[in-house]
């Protein structure tokens, strides 16, 4: 037993959560990744928010700076999102509330050489042998298994308990559709809603805003007309997400989200179709090229939240990594880049920000 | 070697090792299976034993041979075959004479008890299979019995203690009692202590350690090595190892270790303590579920550590259905769901002071003290419940309030503040009324007067908190748990100038941390670096103005889980767990499966001709089903697979079937259940249009008489002669009961008739009995004996054939004791309200309005209530309005001869084909009085039919 500088805590942490201590701290989305599928294994099932307010609560003392713990629920919306959590309604159907719950140790072999490995074994024990985890690379919330011998490597896994999850079942996404059509069907269902009651401290994104600032273009409705991403908050718990129909301001319909209940998330539903109206609108959501320090690869860099099924296929295709000036970006093959840009203009009608001057 | 060679050798060999058990004083029990022969050499001892079975019968100078020999076949036992692989693996063996040579292989074991201090079966299961449980108990540990042994061992690791370890008996008894959910037949094997204490303790033995085991080291090796060859078998040992290791290592040394049998203020052991460390107490929690509204929920804790201390509540707690006080859903919980972790219910009504919070549907008195004395609310007036930032608020038994926070405090009634800010809540409980309280940063003189004066303290401003790597547990209130491989870390703060403060680790690594003076500002970080598994408590001392503070943190520090340990979100349930094969597909075992909403859910059924599932016979798939999969979504999917002629003889020849279910991206979980192990069983097949049936017996000890019964005429039972059984039967088309009895077992089958148009479907049941009266109803019962007993087969029809039978039957026995007017009576009206005004305007119960109106009255716990106080109840009744001197007749059988008569009646018509075994000897006087007492059969009767329309009403679902 010995006093410890808040340094040392911190190393001793990221150590035991299996990452190296000599490169991240608890400022990288990998160790607050590793901590919040920590925390997961020992109070899951439980609610979002008590995942992040206890993850958070040990960071008391050691970092109190507020960067770090804004990170927190977003890097547990891309862990969602990546299939280490299971966000629905409580399975005993006790109650309304939407829980998460530990996704059972899996992987994706995303080509011959690649897997990605999801879930989480109760208690975060390490499931793979351990020849086989030395190889594991921990990159923002993803974890790859890069292998030599991926016959071995797959049989390993699959020898360990892990459930081989098909790239089919993991990339499943909504139907291709038209922007239009898309938000017609949206539409038609707001307008079969009831008109609601009053709704205090409802913000809408705002279509007119520009697309490339993001938080910019959350707002409070004004004299606003028309139909709108919205939240509202609740009691306890994260705000609500909903889809509303305003005149002047004033609240006439509201949608609330998910509509699909159990199909996609309430938030990949919203950021989905606000792809949808930024397209219609004319100005429709941005993805940016750059070039990458790996000459064989490129750069994707995003303005926007994208659905969780749109993140997966590009943790399945691509790597997330740092971003300047972007929201979050990608890193493509060029040899897979054509094809991925056609994913991004087709399924969430995106378009390219040509930097001026070039 | 020729066999007497082997002979000689073996004889050196066991009596070496007899010499050098005696020697070191270890254990007085030799195995055969302690042979010390490698592969070759059993080889070569199986050759010699095939070459002389073919020429002669077993010879008594080779019984070391044939011991070891049959113990090598017991070795790898799965079920009820043994025989079979004998005559298999043994050329010649079915020539002899099989009761001869069965019986020499029994004597072999006789004179390896005698001459070598070899070990003797015991328990339930050795009485029953009297031969067979000599090769399979020197065979150790047969291997499909190693993978459940190995189980319970890692989940009563966290018990291991120098005391429990040293004990073979205990640790044997320990591990019967934690058998509950393990197959029958590892519970029979489980019944003999010391035997199976023994095995564990040698399995959890370090590798050097095996040397001085209790068994040959060489043969231990064996089964670990069998045992690792399986993933999950070899974690789960391996974990117990670890656990049991580090006990031997600090519990040798340990202060205390020794007294724990004893009373002594270290290891209090009243009745009451012991019932405290359980842990069986529940606790509350509240659930925002409107601005203002909060609902209440009870937390019941698993009950599983309960049968640690009271095996004989298993009946009770797996078999039971039990219903919580107040709940909001109404429906009992389903059986065995409290022996599954936390239990959460909720409330609609506040339980009153000192009601019991679970009633089980049919207990016992030792069961309802214990939940009398254990099972309640903490006594109020007041609830102090801390709100989180999640919209569920915990309680604090401690009624300490922390500055800052916020609480709910329930009452019983209205409560009235005065300087406390506080706002009324809606609570969704009737019975119960709620305030939040927000507790100030800085708490006054005046708040805390008057917290002081609702029953309620101040914390401490000393606290301490996880900081960096996320602990298993940490609940605010001075409890943590952390695992083996962490290095835990703490910051401490308080908010006061001390003087200094000391930090003291207090467990089996003790350690001590004096810190200086300050002023509070920063917390300190300490590391307590990686601690044992077990209970530690660090205790932090400080002073403020001259006061000592203290605080404690008890910290457990435990084993990881296994890897394999299913995920939470997807869970199959059956209740029973350890349900049988017939259970299953009869459908008395339920099925539930709880998973995200719309997850498609595969299921399949896979059958194995062993109960070690070495040997699939056949598999079908079905679904996907879309989740929740209810019990009766479960077995409407299942009906459809059970009505396929391939399922239906694929389960007639099964000894087990695994059903697993699985989601792409859910993972699997799989369920198994065996048919119930039986001295002899039916096989089943049909084929080329007709059933064949084949008797299975596990020990030939006397030759089996058969009978068969027609569907037409049920109670009458005729001979069929033994060897039209000496192979395959073929069961003529009209099919009918068939049963093989000998003195001491019996076992019987309901083969459904060949349909081959819509008439064969129908059966005009019709009595062999000519008078309805006291002589033919003996044999009207003992065929309902029979027929209850009944094991059905695949094919539904099997099972409506039966229950036609039964119901024909009861109809008999009701009509001879209610009368025949009472009988058209229930046979002609039909919905449950209709059917009572009916049956009360027939019966002799009419004249007695003061009977009929207390019986309206007592009508729910008439139809919820254990037979026996259901009978009380109605003793009470009939002494209070009926004259009783006509029961005067029925002899004293410890309570009233009037209680005993009404239970026996009651008996007779809810579970007639086991109120024999309930009456006893007193069987048939019971039934002379009975006969002559139309009226309280009739009561009896009305009741029986009240209790049977109770039952379906509740069956229509539980809650999980």
């Amino acid at each position: 037993m010995r006093v410890v500088k808040p340094e040392t805590v911190e190393q001793s942490a990221v150590h035991s959560l299996g990452l190296d201590e000599t490169a991240l701290d608890f400022s990288s989305v990998e160790v607050l990744a590793a901590l919040l599928r920590r925390c997961g294994a020992f109070r899951c099932p439980c609610s979002p928010s008590t995942l992040v307010r206890e993850s958070m609560a040990l960071l008391n003392g050691l970092r109190d700076d507020q960067e770090c713990r804004e990170l927190l629920p977003d890097v547990l919306d891309q862990l969602v999102s990546y299939g280490d959590f299971i966000e629905c309604m409580e399975i005993t159907r006790q109650s309304q509330a939407r829980l998460l719950y530990l996704a059972p140790p899996g992987f994706v072999e995303v080509a011959p050489a690649r897997f990605l490995i999801l879930g989480i074994a109760v208690d975060d024990n390490q499931v793979m042998p351990s020849n086989v985890a030395r190889l594991l690379e921990y990159s923002g919330h993803a974890r790859l298994l890069r292998s030599t011998d991926p016959v071995q490597t797959r049989l390993a896994l699959l020898g360990s308990g892990l459930i081989e999850i098909s790239g089919d079942d993991w990339l499943r996404a909504p139907t291709l559709r038209c922007a239009e059509d898309h938000l017609r069907s949206y539409a038609s269902a707001l307008s079969e809603g009831d008109r609601p009651g009053s709704v205090d401290e409802l913000t809408i994104l705002d279509p007119d805003t520009p697309v490339r600032f993001y938080r910019g273009r959350w707002v409070q409705p004004r004299n606003h007309t028309g139909s709108f991403i919205a939240r509202r908050p609740q009691l306890y718990g994260a705000p609500l997400w909903s889809y509303v129909e305003l005149v002047n301001g004033e609240l006439m319909r509201l949608l609330d989200l998910p509509t699909h209940e159990n199909k996609w998330r309430a938030c990949d539903e919203a950021w989905h179709l606000q792809q949808a109206i930024d397209a219609t609108r004319g100005h429709p959501q941005l993805y940016r090229l750059r070039k990458s320090a790996r000459p064989t690869d490129c750069v994707l860099d995003l303005f926007s939240p994208i659905p969780s099924w749109a993140q997966r296929r590009w943790d399945y295709v691509g790597e997330r990594v740092a971003s300047t000036g972007s929201l979050f970006a990608y890193r493509f093959d060029r040899r897979a880049l054509d094809a991925e840009l056609e994913f991004a203009r087709a399924r969430m009608w995106l378009g390219e920000f040509q930097e001026e001057g070039k | 070697m020729t066999l007497n060679g082997w002979q000689e050798r073996l004889a050196k060999h066991f009596a070496d090792l007899k010499e050098e058990r005696l020697r070191s004083a270890r254990s007085s029990h030799i195995f055969a299976l302690e042979h010390g022969l490698d592969n070759e050499e059993l080889a070569s001892l199986e050759k010699a034993i095939g070459e002389f079975c073919t020429q002669s019968a077993p010879a008594s100078r080779h019984w070391l041979a044939w011991a070891v020999y049959a113990s090598e076949i017991g070795y790898s036992y799965s079920g009820d075959e043994y025989w079979q692989t004998f005559s298999e693996r043994t050329p010649g063996w079915d020539k002899h004479n099989q009761m001869v040579v069965r019986d020499s292989i029994r004597e072999a074991f006789y004179r390896f008890r005698k001459d070598c201090a070899g070990a003797t079966p015991t328990g339930r299961w050795a009485g029953h299979f009297t031969i067979i449980c000599w090769p399979i108990t020197h065979a150790i540990l047969p291997q499909d019995l190693q993978r459940q042994l190995a189980e319970i061992l890692f989940d009563i690791r966290h018990e291991f203690d120098q005391h429990l370890l040293s004990s073979a008996e205990l640790l044997g008894h320990r591990i019967e009692v934690a058998s509950w959910k393990a197959s029958s037949r590892f519970q029979q094997f489980a019944e003999q202590h010391l035997l199976v204490g023994q095995i564990a303790s040698a399995l959890l033995l370090s590798e050097e350690e095996r040397e001085s085991s209790v068994v040959l080291p060489a043969t231990l090796k064996r089964i670990a090595g069998d045992l690792d060859r399986e993933r999950r078998a070899r974690e789960w040992l391996s974990d117990a190892r670890r656990e049991a290791f580090t006990v031997k290592i600090r519990g040798l040394g340990r202060p205390g270790a020794t007294t724990r049998d004893h009373e002594s203020d270290d290891f209090p052991n009243s009745p009451r303590q012991q019932l405290l460390r359980l842990g069986i107490e529940p606790s509350l929690s509240l659930r925002q579920v409107g601005k203002a509204e909060w609902e209440v929920r009870l937390q019941l804790p698993s009950f599983a550590p309960l049968l640690g201390k009271f095996p004989q509540f298993r009946a009770v707690l797996a078999g039971e259905r039990c219903a919580v006080a107040g709940a909001r859903d109404k429906r009992p919980m389903a059986r065995e769901r409290l022996l599954f972790g936390t239990q959460e219910v909720v409330l609609a009504q506040w339980p009153a002071k000192g009601q019991i919070l679970l009633r089980f549907e049919k207990s016992s008195p030792e069961m309802d003290y214990l939940l009398h004395t254990e099972c309640l609310l903490r006594p109020g007036p007041q609830w102090l419940f801390k709100v989180a930032e999640d919209g569920t608020a915990s309680e604090i038994k401690t009624a300490t309030i922390r500055p800052g926070a916020e609480y709910i405090l329930l009452s019983e009634d209205e409560m009235l503040f005065y300087s406390l800010d506080f706002e009324r809540v809606i609570i969704s409980c009737t019975g119960i009324h709620g305030s939040l309280l927000r507790i100030p940063a800085v708490v006054t003189h005046k708040v805390t007067s008057e917290l002081e004066n609702l029953g309620l303290s101040t914390a401490s401003s000393l606290s301490a908190w996880p900081i960096g790597l996320p602990p298993a547990k940490w609940d605010d209130e001075g409890n943590a748990e952390y695992l083996t491989t962490d290095s835990p870390c703490v910051a401490v703060s308080n908010d006061f100038q001390n003087d200094g403060m000391f930090i003291n680790l207090v467990g089996s690594m003790p350690s001590q941390l004096p810190l200086p003076g300050g002023s509070g500002a920063a917390p300190v970080l300490v590391e307590l670096g990686r601690l044992p598994s077990g209970s530690h408590e660090l205790h932090v001392i400080t002073s403020h103005n001259q006061h000592p503070v203290t605080a404690t943190l008890h910290i457990t520090v435990r084993e990881p889980l296994p890897a394999s340990t299913p995920s939470a979100v997807m869970s199959v349930t059956m209740a029973p767990s350890n349900a049988r094969l017939e259970q299953f597909w009869d459908g008395t075992a339920t099925v539930e499966i709880y998973a995200p909403e719309d997850s498609k859910i595969s299921c399949e059924l896979n059958f194995y001709s062993d109960v070690s599932c070495s040997k699939k016979t056949f598999a079908r798939q079905f679904g996907p089903l879309a989740a929740p999969v209810s019990q009766s979504a479960f077995s409407s999917a299942f009906a459809s697979v059970k009505a396929q002629s391939s399922v239906q003889n694929a389960y007639d020849e099964a000894a087990c079937c695994v059903l697993r279910a699985w989601s792409t991206q859910l993972g699997e979980h799989s369920l198994r259940c065996e048919r119930e192990p039986s001295p002899c069983r039916w096989a089943v097949k049909r084929e080329n249009h007709a059933y064949w049936l084949r008797l299975i017996q596990a020990d030939q000890l006397a030759t089996p008489k058969f009978f068969t019964s027609s569907f037409v005429k049920p109670d009458a039972l005729m001979a069929v002669p033994a060897a039209l059984f000496d192979s395959r039967y073929r069961v003529p088309d009209e099919g009918g009961l068939f049963t093989a009895a000998t003195d001491t077992t019996s076992c019987t089958v309901v083969i459904p008739p060949l349909i081959r148009s819509l008439q064969d479907l129908r059966v005009r049941i019709s009595s062999g009995q000519q008078i309805k009266g006291e002589g033919t109803l003996g044999q009207i019962i003992r065929s309902i004996e029979l027929w209850s007993a009944a094991r059905i087969v695949g094919d539904p029809i099997s099972a409506s054939r039966k229950q036609d039978v039964l119901t024909y039957l009861t109809g008999w026995l009701v009509s001879t004791l209610c009368g025949d007017q009472w009988s058209r009576c229930e046979n002609t009206v039909d919905g449950v309200s209709g059917k009572r005004r009916a049956l009360l305007k027939c019966s002799d119960m009419g004249r007695h309005p003061g009977l009929v109106y207390s019986m309206s009255k007592m009508e729910g716990e008439l139809s919820s209530l254990p037979l026996s106080q259901a009978a009380d109840i109605l003793t009470r009744l009939f002494k209070s309005n009926v004259s009783s001197s006509i029961f005067s007749l029925a002899q004293d059988h410890g309570m009233s001869s009037l209680q005993w008569l009404t239970e026996f009646a009651l008996r007779l018509f809810t579970e007639p084909g086991r109120t024999r075994l309930w009456a006893g000897q007193d069987f048939t006087s019971g039934l002379h009085y009975l006969v002559s007492q139309r009226g309280l059969a009739q009561v009896c009767r009305y009741t029986s039919l009240s209790r049977e329309s109770a039952i379906v009403g509740s069956t229509e679902g539980t809650h999980p």
